[in-house]
């Protein structure tokens, strides 16, 4: 009953307050970038610029069609540099948009203008033999520079020959791949839901101490522990709320939700439990700012491995919110429902030990 | 309802005391009132009588509770009042006292008839944060009497209160212990202990000077003295006589038949002169 009373007074401050709105608003602002600013398969298209000389329009379209996946239909399109106007034929290919300029000089202009790989492609009108020559800003892989030494090095159907003998096996034929809205989600949901959590509820606290009230409860029978996870059960609550509504619109009905809410509690009391640790050892936000900084700097670390996946040191995996995106990830491609038990059992364990960390803290730092 | 006996406290855990050696008891239906200046030591034991700091040193029994081994069904029977108000300003005066009244396993007392006793009829459903600072202490206040507590800790409970809701507190105050209930009071203000305290103890750097209730300090430390005021040929004359001396008494008794008496003081000290008279500082 005392710690339902609690409750229910924390939900009436959380939805009278500053934090819980933002959080509310950061769900929102996630979903809108989810659903209307990232595009489902994200594809990158990259600029070219060419100069094509060669002996005649018939060898040159040749050429043209030789262009992967273009459709040969071309465009006139103007390009501007600096005040001039440039014109060039536009070719789109599922990857490229090459632009085919009217003079090698216009096409190093725009290479140097656009920052831009650019080339003059010449066909000597005598042998028919092909001359390359590549405009580059200096900064690409040295790989690259390497290919580009040797690619024209050596007669080019030797070299398609010699790839189309090879063999390509993939290893693990169960690979799911999440589109590009959904591999970002267990990245929001690790630091929209669980992590804002321990900002959230040290902030709540420091309120509360603030205005003196945490003594004003101290002499009164209820527990501490009670007061403490009041707080704890309002911002589980609140991340519940704000973490459904990014996964429903994404995900529908394609992930078991039941995993899903056990793991987004789990993983939030523990998020909880770390922001009462830092607020038992701290008066305010303000002298606490350093301890909270460089925390969310650690927990977010494991975001780049996750990008990143060639960048996955050992001692990452040890930083706890490592497991905290993968678990969300192991949900979302519908993998080792298991392994996410396990993980949520591991972060309940860890949140009791904060949990009664924290709870011996206040005790001993409620002064006068 | 109180003893203390040999209390100690150092907040540095070292010599560096900032309550040595202090013992005292209250019995029930007392007002007892620990009078300091800032700094003396009254926040600070009065934070261990309440639980809020850790017994380190002596013996400390609250409502029949030893503190060193403290129950949390304790604070059923005390109620808290202080000195800065700390009240959740995002609740309501109502939602307050109701969220607080849950609190306690013993019958709770209405929060509209305490806003009423406090001054605060019809701001019930006014968010405390847009009190002013002294509804924010009568709320504070209010708050104390949810449990119908039997030991009453009140930390100057008429700090920054406007005169007349001062004198309305300290008339709670004294129906309260009517009642029966023990109040433990903190203050450096002498009047308020002067009119509220059956006893009273004086506390300077951490330790107790003097413990006695106001009227024998008076006797024992105020003048034998009347100072008489009268009218004498149209003129205003005045005055002093022994209460002690036979010819003043015979004196006195003569002027009172003849003269028109204007005004008849005896010459007691006040509890702030008696204080500078044992400890050599001053209250504020």
């Amino acid at each position: 009953m005392k710690l339902w009373s609690s409750f229910v007074k924390e939900l009436i401050i959380a939805s009278r307050g500053f934090y819980f709105y933002v959080e509310v608003l950061m769900a929102f602002v996630l979903l809108f970038v989810l659903l209307f600013v990232i595009p489902e398969n994200y594809v990158s298209k990259t600029d070219e610029y060419l100069y094509l000389d060669f002996p005649s329009a018939a060898i040159e379209q040749k050429y043209i069609d030789a262009f992967k996946d273009s459709d040969g239909q071309s465009d006139i399109v103007l390009l501007k540099v600096g005040t001039d106007e440039l014109p060039a034929r536009l070719y789109e290919t599922a990857e490229q948009r090459i632009y085919l300029l009217e003079s090698e000089e216009a096409m190093a202009r725009l290479a140097e203008d656009r920052h831009k790989i650019g080339a003059a492609v010449i066909m000597d009108a005598d042998d028919y033999e092909l001359h390359y020559t590549y405009y580059l800003q200096g900064n690409e892989a040295p790989r690259l520079k390497g290919l580009l030494k040797i690619l024209h090095g050596q007669d080019d159907t030797a070299l398609i020959a010699a790839a189309e003998t090879q063999t390509v096996r993939t290893l693990t034929e169960a690979q799911v791949y999440l589109n590009d809205r959904e591999n970002l989600l267990p990245v929001f949901l690790a630091f929209n839901g669980s992590l804002m959590g321990f900002f959230v509820i040290a902030a709540y606290i420091f309120l509360d101490k603030k205005e003196g009230v945490i003594k004003a409860y101290a002499i009164t029978p209820s527990p501490i522990w009670q007061y403490l996870l009041s707080k704890v059960l309002v911002l589980t609550v609140t991340m519940l709320v704000t973490s459904l509504l990014l996964i429903t619109p994404l995900m529908g009905g394609r992930i078991n939700y039941l995993v899903m809410i056990v793991f987004l509690i789990t993983t939030g009391l523990f998020a909880s439990g770390l922001g009462l640790i830092i607020a038992g050892y701290f008066d305010d936000m303000a002298k606490s700012f350093s301890a909270m900084f460089l925390l969310m700097i650690a927990l977010m670390l494991p975001t780049l491995a996750y990008f990143a996946p060639g960048w996955d040191p050992l001692w990452l995996k040890f930083v706890p919110s490592y497991y905290i995106i993968f678990g969300f990830k192991e949900i979302i491609i519908q993998g080792d429902m298991g392994f996410v038990m396990l993980l949520s059992l591991g972060y309940l364990l860890l949140s009791a030990v904060l949990f009664t960390w924290s709870i011996a803290r206040f005790k001993r730092t409620l002064t006068v | 309802m109180v003893t203390v006996e040999h209390l100690y406290h150092s907040y540095s855990k070292d010599d560096v005391y900032a309550v040595k050696n202090v013992s005292f008891d209250i019995p029930k239906g007392e007002v007892f009132g620990f009078l300091g200046p800032s700094g003396a030591g009254k926040s600070t034991t009065q934070g261990i009588l309440t639980g809020l700091l850790r017994l380190q040193r002596g013996q400390v029994t609250v409502a029949g509770y030893d503190v060193k081994a403290m129950k949390r069904k304790m604070f059923n029977q005390i109620g808290m009042s202080f000195e800065q108000s700390n009240v959740y300003s995002k609740m309501t005066a109502r939602e307050n006292l109701r969220f607080y009244a849950r609190l306690f396993d013993v019958p709770t007392r209405d929060p509209d008839e305490l806003l009423k006793i406090v001054g605060l009829d019809g701001k019930g459903s006014m968010r405390a944060g847009e009190f002013s600072k002294g509804m924010k202490h009568r709320l504070t206040f209010a708050r104390s009497m949810l449990n119908n507590p039997e030991l009453w800790f009140l930390d100057e409970p008429t700090t920054g209160l406007d005169p007349a809701i001062a004198a309305e507190i300290k008339g709670i105050v004294k129906e309260e212990n009517q009642k029966g209930v023990t109040v433990f009071l903190t203050t450096h203000n002498m009047y308020i202990a002067d009119e509220l305290c059956n006893r009273v103890a004086f506390i300077v750097d951490g330790e107790i000077k003097l413990i006695d209730s106001p009227k024998s300090l008076k006797l024992q430390y105020g003048q034998s003295l009347v100072e008489v005021e009268y009218g004498d040929d149209g003129h205003l004359s005045s005055e002093t006589f022994s209460t002690v001396d036979e010819r003043d008494k015979v004196s006195l008794q003569e002027l009172i038949a003849t003269k028109h008496i204007r005004t008849m003081h005896t010459k007691e000290a006040t509890l702030e002169e008696i204080f500078i008279k044992v400890t050599g500082r001053e209250l504020a």
